[in-house]
């Protein structure tokens, strides 16, 4: 036995749509469309129909061959059909149309033709069943303006059929072109006309259709323009925001290097390293390092503020250890306590978790501005840190000073940016106005709060309260944090 | 006492902070060299061992953090300090500097105490 190739599935498929191909039609204008679709199908139907029909002929009937058989007639109309087809394929829909109606009209004369020659009298009356189909095929798959015209010429190719051509002397009772010829002329025309109608009702609704399927077109079209304008846009702004970001980067190195040169100099001639001054020009020095550092300070600052207006910093979620964080930070701020002659001291309870989730950076950098803020605005006494561990997932530190305090009218303002109690305290205390404006968003980006207790004359309590940004206890090793962290030299 | 203290190198392309650099260590006495590019340091590293680089992280030639591979490759790493400067100094950029492996960084302007939990002999 010969193996059986294997059909594959997609075998399968690829040949049934191939075949299914043949039905769609490739007309782009829907109304040629519609009829070549129509004569794409029923060339199919009438071929297949025939080639049954002839198959029962020949082997069933056993017909006669003769000029006008049911052979011829089966041969004339496979013949008509493969035309047909091949001027439909061709694109050629006006005459393929024409071609369907004129076979199927030579078939119905074929009809009328062999019921004469057989003598058949129910042939006949099929016949003229048959004539009556020829409206309905035209007015699928020719223009609506030829349906009339086919009916015409159907019911004359009847008559001519009929009562003229020469096929015997066969008559039917009842038969007679007095009384045939205006009933089917009437019918075939009327019929026509009707079908005329509803085409051009159907045709005004695929207008519709069309019109609205057309508008639709439009409008998504117009939704997908300004889908893109809009993507356009924000690349725009997004290119505009980098760019800001990146001048104001650059412009911040600009105005900084020059001021560390100041600064640095400044710092060697104070330090007398080039040599003596006088005690004047000494005090001189000092207030140019002051002011240099005040406006590091603002610039930093500003730097800063804006990065983060602009949604421009990362908070970074690593682990943290509070304990170190804060030691490191009062370890450093301490000598500037010292200047002050206040004691700067730090109070960590047992409650506070050996690490949490965070961004050192930004946690030291809140740190640092709230104990160097306490030092600023406190002559006497001190400055002191506690921190602790909250219930739920929470942790808190405080930096409480003995300083001049705030009244409570101007609470709700000092973590405004630029805004400072007095303005007279910017000069005098050498603050930015912007430090707890910074604190407070990145508190905020850290998804903590910030909160100040004060009485004037008595001293302020700035409290801050950060997510542990865990639960599990065991985290890796914290970041070491040089300078203040310690590693000797072995030389 | 000169070779007592340690050696420091500054990898830095801006004048003025080399300028400050060299006058802070002559006056500790420190003994220091001093290049403007990270390629000049590199080739300074190839015939010399400091115990202290400090490089710019904002170089003409080659990035600080490029900079530290090589160096990391070509000195001894129980003995040789590497760390970073910029003038772009913030407590994230401190971070971020630890972060990519430096043992440090030392924040401008350049001012003796900068220098002063590196070098001992510069509290003095």
């Amino acid at each position: 036995m010969k193996p059986i190739s294997p059909v594959t599935a997609s075998e399968k498929t690829r040949w049934f749509r191939r075949l299914t191909k043949w039905f769609h039609p490739r007309s782009t204008d829907p109304e040629i469309a519609f009829r070549e679709g129509v004569i794409r199908s029923t060339l199919a139907l009438i071929s297949f129909l025939v080639v049954l029909s002839l198959a029962l002929n020949i082997f069933l009937f056993r017909g006669e061959l003769k000029l006008v058989s049911y052979y011829t007639m089966h041969i004339a109309l496979l013949v008509a059909c493969l035309v047909a087809s091949w001027e439909v394929a061709r694109g050629r829909v006006l005459i393929a149309g024409w071609l369907v109606v004129l076979t199927l009209l030579f078939g119905a004369n074929c009809l009328i033709w062999l019921a004469r020659q057989d003598q058949s009298p129910t042939g006949i009356i099929n016949a003229i069943v048959a004539f009556f189909f020829i409206p309905l095929v035209a007015m699928l798959v020719l223009p609506r303006n030829l349906i009339l015209p086919v009916s015409v010429m159907a019911a004359l190719t009847y008559s001519l059929s009929q009562f003229v051509m020469p096929f015997g002397t066969f008559t039917v009772e009842g038969v007679s072109p007095g009384l045939q010829i205006p009933i089917v002329f009437i019918g075939l025309v009327g019929e026509g006309a009707l079908l005329r109608q509803f085409r051009v009702e159907f045709d005004s609704r695929l207008d519709s259709l069309l019109e609205s399927l057309r508008q639709l077109e439009i409008a998504k079209r117009e939704a997908e323009d300004a889908e893109e304008r809009a993507t356009r846009e924000r690349v725009r702004a997004e290119e505009a925001d980098r760019a800001k970001s990146q001048f104001l980067a650059n412009m911040s190195h600009e105005l900084r290097t020059p001021l560390n040169a100041i600064i640095g100099y400044d710092e060697i001639m104070i330090g007398g390293m080039v040599g003596e001054f006088t005690p004047k020009q000494k005090d001189l020095l000092v207030r140019i390092q002051h002011n240099s550092r005040r406006l590091l300070t603002l610039i930093n600052d500003v730097l800063d503020l804006s990065k983060i207006e602009a949604g421009a910093v990362e908070i970074q979620r690593v682990p943290i250890s509070p304990r170190k964080l804060i030691l490191d930070t009062v370890e450093d701020l301490r000598s500037l306590a010292h200047t002050k002659n206040l004691e700067l001291t730090a109070e960590l309870a047992d409650s506070l978790p050996e690490n949490v989730i965070g961004d050192p950076g930004r946690v030291q950098q809140v740190m640092v501005n709230l104990i160097s803020n306490a030092i600023s605005f406190t002559e006497v006494g001190e400055v002191r840190v506690t921190a602790r561990g909250l219930s739920g997932s929470r942790w808190q530190f405080a930096v409480r000073d003995t300083g001049i305090g705030i009244p409570p009218e101007s609470i709700p303002i000092i973590f405004e940016a630029f805004r400072q109690v007095d303005s007279t305290m910017t000069r005098k205390h050498k603050g930015t106005g912007l430090g707890l404006a910074i604190c407070r968003r990145l508190i905020a980006m850290m998804g903590g709060n910030i909160e100040v207790e004060s009485e004037v004359g008595k001293g302020s309590t700035f409290t801050v309260t950060l997510p542990k940004g865990t639960d599990t206890g065991s985290l890796g090793r914290t970041n070491a944090l040089p300078p203040t962290a310690s590693r000797t030299l072995e030389p | 006492m000169t070779t007592e203290t340690p050696s420091v190198m500054l990898v830095d392309d801006d004048i003025h902070s080399r300028e400050i650099f060299r006058m802070l260590m002559e006056h500790c006495h420190v003994s220091h060299a001093i290049t403007e590019t990270a390629t000049e340091g590199i080739e300074y590293l190839k015939d010399h061992s400091p115990d202290i680089v400090i490089i710019d992280l904002v170089l003409p030639d080659i990035s600080g953090f490029d900079a530290l591979d090589i160096a990391r490759r070509i000195t001894d790493p129980g003995r040789c300090l590497i760390l970073a400067t910029t003038a772009f100094y913030t407590m994230e950029t401190g971070h971020a500097v630890l972060a990519h492996g430096f043992d440090g960084y030392v924040p401008k302007p350049f001012v003796r105490e900068s220098f002063l939990p590196y070098v001992e002999c510069m509290g003095a």
